[in-house]
Formats: structure tokens, sequence, C-alpha cells
């Protein structure tokens, strides 16, 4: 019989663990991903159960466009980490109105030439900040201010012609303002925190899935008769 | 009133009424039961006694334990590659007959809720390598057990947990809610949908993740509770559960070796097992499947499989707490009377090769003190010094032998107790004051049993002594002669009783062995009783030829177990040499198609390219089929359509002259079973009288012998029959 470890692989924890840190507070995942901030720095934490850290390397293999900056952090004697700066808008804003979800491949490599390299995908989730968002939407309206003035006119001569009433235009363009502003705040938070997220989850869980079901040798017994 | 032991100064003569004995003569004589045939062994808990060879039982306790103590609980500790399984190693546990050996196999080994398989192999077969024939052993333990105290559905439960453990823990953050928010059940899903929180509570979500982890993993009531129960408990789709445990462990097990593939397939089998309603997956891959595991390159010996499989699952049974235990006890009727000297030498060296090449197997080793000295002079030097490494216990060292000791009057006292004990609170009905205990018995009554032959008996004898002492003091008319000497103790001649056992006990047994044979073939596939039923075909056919009966004048002259190829369960037949008034002998070979359902093409398959083989072990081969078929057809007609494929395929490269297949009704397989165990408990009773013990077992299953001479079976090509089949 050949010479094995006693205890088979299945039952040993090998995988390495991640952790994502902003600061000292620990960052929790959503269905879609970590959600990271414009502006801010994170850290990517990871620890590999067994293994002290000067017996492997950690290295960024590939991340997304949305990112501005990933480095090597510090190490300590368990854990390897590495720094993602995600960059402020409006510019990263408006790409991530269209796609606002990517990933970061890491990758551990071992001391020992005899461990294959393991590949770490973490997923994240870009959420814009609320204030960027209010920015964006002054920065558009105010130059249609001269149309929503005129449309203000003609709104309040034809209430005045038909019903008779006098309604004050400047208190109508205030108006018409915050409908424009609260349809576009409710589309964007459908979009942002439903619509956008909604889909990263179920790209996420196909993912997951088809690692589920990526078995290709065959139970010793099917269970099926 | 003044009754035969009287004199003793022991004893409150009050106490022994004639009322008592007459209550005591309304039962029977509660000493009769010194002996036990193999298919009550559980009943044999009536008369269990703890205190008989409680040092011998608690040593062998030890033994295990070191096997026990490698169990994956205590070590979980951060670098697992550095553990290595326990060695294995033998102990021989030598003892007078009627010592209590057997009754140690039964009830000593096996009384901790937490005691693994004890394998007690009812024969030895010389043609297969050891540890095929203990992998078969093995299985055939294991699938015979009920389902709700089976060994493996607890190592298949225990095992899906731990790799679900660990699988959970290794899942990322993201992953682990993604996985549990798509694995519950629908109602959960109803629930998140009008709390629609996406991003919300992943600390309770991360909680979930500590706390399924925390219920998987622990012991007692949880762990021993299904997988269905606590998929039920925390809302979880079972289903997804076992997509999880499978990828896990299709991505840890990686290895390509021949062992490697073993083991991942074998753990595979263990989730769809633990998470199936329909459990034959696993049994499918303990006696068939795993002869097909292949590393892409080459295909494996058959050794090589066997091997690599035998030590999975034993190290498995290991990890799990629970040490598979191979005890081999009643050595007479696995070695022969008197020892057989090839047996002897292959069962001592195999067993020396056994612990060599396997780790985490303990042996023990019952023998009698006489035949173990006969026995060992056809050892070899080599296998002995694998034998004396033992097995270290705590406290005790190395031990690698243990004598078992003879009775004493304090240990009789118990044993009386023990058995006196229902029928004196029927009759008191209360709590028995300390003299009581022993009655109609003194304590002198009991010393001088213990001392009949100036020295201890052994425990079967002294019961004897006690049986007989029983009848005279409560049945017998003249005990009530108060003026009279106490009855001298009647000295029984070791066994004189046991040699001669009257014809109506016989077929009792008999009858009773065939039974338990029924209900085994009832509840056990026949794939994993091939060795049995092997082992047993041939030794039905050596009662004939020691009876010497003749079918158209066909006599069985030798007959031999044979493997051949490369599968370790379908790779077997017997070489039956017949011989017809005296002319040359004709070989014949006789297998046996076990398989069901999916694995019968496989089966017929193994034995029919034997036949095509240029290396082919008989010219002739007949395939008995234990099926109920039509017998108005031939029985290869009546094959299920894939398997009718590979008859055809095969025998048109065969003469067809040289296969034959047969149908034999199911319960007729009862036979063979039962003729090993009849062997087996009449070997313990030293019944040496091998003529009539073939005459009796023949003139039991006479009506079976004509579906084995040449020519005369429910075959593809039928044949006639003689009409008077006996001379």
């Amino acid at each position: 019989m050949s010479e094995r470890p006693f205890i088979p692989a299945s039952l040993s924890a090998l995988d390495p663990r991640v952790e994502v840190w902003e600061g000292n507070r620990p960052v929790r995942p959503s269905l879609a991903g970590y959600p990271l901030k414009p502006g801010h720095e994170y850290r990517i934490r990871v620890v590999l159960p067994g293994f002290d850290s000067d017996r492997w390397l950690l290295k960024c293999s590939g991340s997304a466009r949305l990112i501005d900056r990933v480095e090597q952090g510090d190490s300590d004697e368990r854990a390897h980490e590495v720094r993602v700066l995600i960059p402020r808008g409006p510019f990263n804003f408006l790409s991530s109105l269209r796609k606002s979800a990517a990933d970061i491949t890491l990758s551990v490599s071992f001391a020992e030439g005899n461990r294959p390299p393991i590949e770490l995908r973490v997923a994240f989730m870009f959420s814009p900040s609320v204030w960027v968002l209010l920015g964006v939407l002054a920065a558009f309206l105010v130059p249609l201010s001269g149309s929503l003035h005129s449309l203000s006119r003609h709104v309040t001569e034809f209430v005045e012609r038909e019903y008779g009433y006098m309604w004050t235009p400047i208190w109508v363009t205030i108006l018409i303002g915050s409908a424009v502003w609260m349809t576009v705040a409710m589309l964007y938070v459908y979009w942002k925190k439903r619509r956008q997220p909604a889909a990263r989850a179920r790209e996420l869980w196909q993912r997951f899935e088809k690692t589920l079901n990526g078995m290709t040798t065959p139970a010793g017994g099917s269970g099926i008769d | 009133m003044p009754t035969s032991n009287s004199d003793s100064t022991s004893v409150d003569s009050a106490a022994l009424t004639p009322a008592l004995l007459d209550q005591l003569r309304e039962f029977e004589n509660p000493f009769n039961d010194f002996v036990h045939p193999a298919v009550l062994a559980r009943s044999m808990s009536t008369v269990h006694v703890p205190e008989i060879n409680v040092d011998v039982r608690q040593k062998l306790d030890l033994a295990i334990d070191r096997f026990r103590r490698a169990a994956f609980e205590d070590q979980l500790v951060e670098d697992h590659q550095s553990h290595r399984a326990p060695y294995s190693g033998v102990i021989l546990i030598k003892g007078k007959r009627g010592a209590g050996k057997t009754h140690l196999v039964n009830h000593g080994l096996n009384k901790a809720m937490n005691a693994g398989p004890t394998v007690v192999p009812r024969f030895f077969d010389t043609n297969r390598p050891f540890p095929e024939y203990l992998l078969h052993q093995l299985v055939q333990v294991l699938e015979g057990e009920a389902s709700h105290c089976s060994q493996l559905n607890a190592l298949a439960n225990w095992f899906a947990r731990r790799v679900l453990v660990d699988a959970i823990e290794s899942l990322s953050e993201t992953d682990w809610f993604i996985f549990h928010a798509n694995s519950q059940t629908e109602t959960s899903r109803w629930a998140r949908f009008i709390s629609p929180a996406l991003s919300t509570r992943t600390d309770s979500v991360q909680q979930h993740r500590d706390n399924w982890s925390k219920r998987l993993g622990s012991d007692g009531v949880i762990a021993a509770a299904s997988l269905s129960g606590f998929c039920e408990s925390v809302g979880v789709v079972p289903d997804q559960l076992r997509l999880l445990a499978r990828s896990h462990i299709d991505r840890r097990e990686q290895g390509r070796t021949i062992g490697d593939r073993i083991r991942h397939r074998l753990y595979a089998a263990l989730i769809e097992h633990a998470f199936a309603e329909n459990r034959n997956g696993l049994n499918r891959f303990l006696s068939d499947e795993y002869t097909q595991v292949s590393d892409g390159e080459i295909d494996a010996s058959r050794g090589t499989l066997v091997e690599e499989l035998l030590g999975a699952v034993v190290e498995l049974f290991v990890l799990f707490g629970r040490p598979v235990v191979f005890a081999f006890d009643a050595l007479e009727s696995l070695l022969g009377e008197p020892p057989d000297p090839e047996l002897c030498g292959a069962f001592h060296s195999g067993i020396a090769e056994l612990v060599e090449s396997l780790p985490a197997i303990p042996v023990f080793v019952f023998a009698e003190s006489g035949y173990w000295e006969s026995a060992s002079k056809h050892f070899s030097q080599y296998a002995a010094q694998r034998w004396e490494r033992g097995i270290p216990i705590r406290r005790h060292g190395t031990i690698h032998s243990i004598t078992m000791p003879l009775v004493n009057a304090k240990q009789l006292e118990h044993v009386v107790a023990a058995r006196m004990q229902p029928l004196l609170a029927q009759y008191f009905n209360r709590a028995l004051a300390e003299h009581e205990v022993l009655l109609p018995f003194t304590s002198t009554d009991v010393e001088r049993v213990a001392n009949s032959f100036g020295e201890s008996p052994p425990l079967r004898q002294a019961l004897q002594q006690l049986r007989d002492r029983y009848e005279a003091l409560v049945f017998c008319d003249s005990v009530d002669n108060g003026d009279s000497q106490p009855s001298p103790i009647a000295v029984v001649e070791p066994l004189a009783i046991e040699r001669d056992i009257p014809s109506g006990e016989l077929h009792d047994l008999w009858i009773r062995e065939l039974r338990a044979a029924e209900r085994t073939l009832e509840s056990t596939r026949l794939t994993a009783l091939s060795d049995d039923l092997h082992a047993g075909l041939a030794a039905w056919l050596r009662c004939l030829r020691t009876e010497g009966s003749a079918v158209n004048g066909w006599r069985p002259m030798n007959i031999s177990n044979k493997s051949f190829g490369n599968h370790a369960t379908y790779g077997q037949l017997i070489i039956c040499k017949w011989s017809r008034d005296g002319d040359q002998e004709q070989p014949q070979g006789i297998a046996l198609l076990l398989a069901t359902g999916s694995g019968i093409p496989n089966d017929l398959k193994t034995k029919l390219a034997m036949m095509s083989s240029p290396n082919r072990v008989v010219g002739q081969l007949r395939i008995l089929w234990p099926k109920e078929i039509n017998e108005a057809q031939p029985a290869a007609a009546q094959l299920p359509a894939t398997s009718a494929g590979v008859w055809k395929q095969h025998v048109s490269n065969v003469e067809p002259s040289r296969v034959e297949l047969a149908s034999i009704s199911p319960m007729k397989l009862a036979t063979w079973l039962a003729v090993i165990s009849f062997h087996r408990t009449l070997a313990d009773r030293d019944f040496g009288q091998p003529e009539v013990l073939s005459h009796f077992v023949v003139d039991q299953t006479r009506d079976q012998y004509a579906a084995f001479v040449p020519g005369s079976a429910r075959s593809a090509e039928p044949q006639p029959i003689a009409g008077e089949l006996f001379q």
C-alpha cells in the first residue's frame, strides 16, 4: 500500500481564508461581493491554516479597471496582505453605472516546490457615494434650469387659463425639479441597490453552482439503482 | 428442612424450603446453558457475567483503545500531514477448551457503544490472498448489519458531517453567503423575498456558518442523528449540502495514484450513502465497482486494488474512533482438526504479512492451548517475529500473548448468582439477601466445583458440574433426606457429553443454522456473501466426497477454490474433479453468478473472459445463477438484455459445450452457508466424526446433488437427467 497522510485531504483544513479590512473594521460581504466604496483604501488579508507566512507568498495576479491601485501590504507570521485603493468619481462613478462589479484575483504560491499554487478570487461590488450622486444630478440639472423655468411658466399659464388658479412660477419650478430629482434618485437606488446587486448575485451563484456541479469523477456508487 | 447441604456452616438451611424447591422444579435447569451455537450468540447476553475473564477483556479493550485514540477528533491539530496511522498488531489469546473464548469474542469485544465492526471469519481459504479474504469478510459484516445499527451508515454519516464542516469552513465569506442564501428551502426563500436584504444581516449569516459547523461536528446525540434531520432543522435543501460535500472531495482528493483514486471514489460513495435514501451505491462500490478504478494509464492488479480499499476502509474507521477488529476464533474449524499444515502456514504467514503491510488493524487470535501447540509446528520463523511485535497497551507494555485464566470459586459464585437470580427473584419477590443468592447451592458446593480436579476447571466444565449438582439438589427426591451426607460433586470427564450428540439434536442444530442462513440471505447482498458461498459450496462438495454418494455414477473426487482474473469478488470458482465408475477424473469449474442488476454483465463477463483466455484454469465451466426462472426455457435466454449480449459475445469465442449457465433457487444457497456454521458449531463441541457428519449433511441436502453433476442442470443447453439419481 502506498504511503500517504493518515488524515484524508478532505478533512484537513487547507484552504486559504480571506478577510477584507477597512482600517480596523472588517468589511462584511453581501450576496454581490464585498461592497467597496470610492476613495477608500482596503486591506485584503489572507491566512493559510497550518502554514506560517514564510512558507508561502501572496500576489495579485489580476484586478479590475475600477480599481486604482493594488500593492503589497504588510505581513505577519500568519498572514499576507495586499492593499487596494478605490478611486473617486465622477468618471469612475459614471462607468460604475454601467458595470459596478469585478474580481480581484490573488495567487498563493508555496516556497516548497511540490505544491501547486492556489488561486483566489475576491468578488466585490462598487458602491458609489450618495454625495457624488447628488453632485452629478446637480451638474446635470443646472444647465437645464432655463428650460425648466420656461416649462414652469407654461404650466402656470395653462393652470390659470383653464382653472383660474394663480401659481407662483418659482414654486412650480421647485416642484418639477424635485419630481425629476426624486424619480432619478429612485431609479438610481433601484439600479444600484437592487438591479445591479441582484444581477451580480446571480452571476456569483451561477459561478459557485458551476463549481458545485463541476464533478468529473463519478462517486463510488451513484446511489441510483 | 434439612437438605443435602445442611452440613454447611455457611448456608441458612431454612432458606431452601420445600416451597422454594417446588418452585425451582417448575423451571428448566439454569445451568443447561453452557454452550451456544453461533446463531444464538446474541441471546447469550442473558447469561453474561462481566466478572469472568475480566482481566483479559480489559487488556483487549485497552488494545483496541490504542487504535481508538487515533480518532480524528483527537488529532485536530494544525499540521495533519505529519500523522501516521498506528501500526497493526496481533494478540494471541490462549486458553483451555471451554474457558470462555467464544463468549469473549461475542460479548467482550463488542460491548461498548462506540465499538467498531468486529469481524469473526467462519472459514479460511488458502486459495485467496489474505487481504482479499479479510476485505470480503469485512464487507460481509458491514452489509449484514441491520440499518438502525449499521456501522457503515454510522461511518458515512460521520464522514459526511466532517467533510461538510471542512467544506463550509473552507468557503470564502462571499461564497458562504451565496451558498447559504441559495440553498434554503422554498419557505426560507419566500421569507427572504419578503424581507429582501441583500447586504444586511451579513453578521447573522456568518454566525450561521459557525452554528452549522458546530452542529455538524459535535458528537453525541446530534452527530448520531441523520443528515436529513439536520437539513430540516436549518432549512436547507439536502441536495445542496450533498453537492457541497462532493465538490469539496473532488477539489481536495486530486491524487493520481490507484490508492488516491480508490479513496476519492470511496469518500464520494460515503457522501452519497449518507444523503441517499437508496443505499446500495456504497455496497456496490465495496464489492464490485472499486475493481474498475484505474489511474488512467495502466490497470491496477487485483492485489493492489484490494489492499488499497481495505486500507482506506480500516483507516477511516480508525479516524471515526471505531477501529475494525479481526478476531479469529474456533481455529479448529478454520485450520482443520488436526491442524492442516498448509492451512496453518498460510494463516500464520497471512496475518504476519497483513500486520506488516496494512496499518490500523488489531488482530486477536483465540486458540485452544493444545491445538495451538500442534499448529505452531507449521509456522515459519519469519512470520513468528511479526506476531511477536504485539500491540502496545497503556500501562501494560507491549502484549502479544494472553493466557486465559481458569475460573476460581469467587467467579463461580458470580455465575451462580447471575443464573439463579431470575428464578429466586420470582420466589422471594424482593431483593435477595447475601446468603440467598447462591441457593440452592452453598459456598462449599461452589468451592468444590472450583477445585474438582485439584485445580480450577475451565468455565464450561465448571458449568457442567454445576448443572449436575443442581439436578441432584433440586430434582432428585433423595436430597430430601436430611440425614444424608452431602452428595459428592459429580466429576464430569472433560467434554464427554459433547462427543455423543444425539441425531435429534443434530437435526435441530441443522434446522437452526439453516434458518439463520436463510435470514442472512434475505438481509445481505449475494456479492457480499461471495466468499462464504464459495467456501460453503466447497465444504458441501467435500461432504459428498466423504459420504461417497454418486449420481449417475459421478462422484466428486477433488475439490478446491480458485481465484482468477482481476476482479476480487467475481473472479473465483470451485474446481471439482468428478470421476465416473473409476474412470479418469474430469475437472469442472463451478462459478456463481451472484451480481444483481447492473452488476450482472460485469460478473458474467469476468467469468466468460476466463474461459476465453489462453490461461483458463478449467476446461469446462458451469455458471450457477441464483434466480427463479421459467424452467421451460434455457437460463441464458432469460438473462437481462445487456447480460444476454455479453453472453452471446463471449460464448461465440468459446466452444459452446465448455460453458453452461444454469439456474438455482436462491434459497438453496442457504444450505451452503449452513454447512459452514454447522461445522463450526460442531467443531466447538468437539464432534469428531466427519463421516457421520457428512452423511447427515448429504442426507439433509440430497435434493441439490443433481444440479452439480456434469450435464444435468437447467442449463443454456438442456441435457437429459437420468430418472434415478442416487445409487
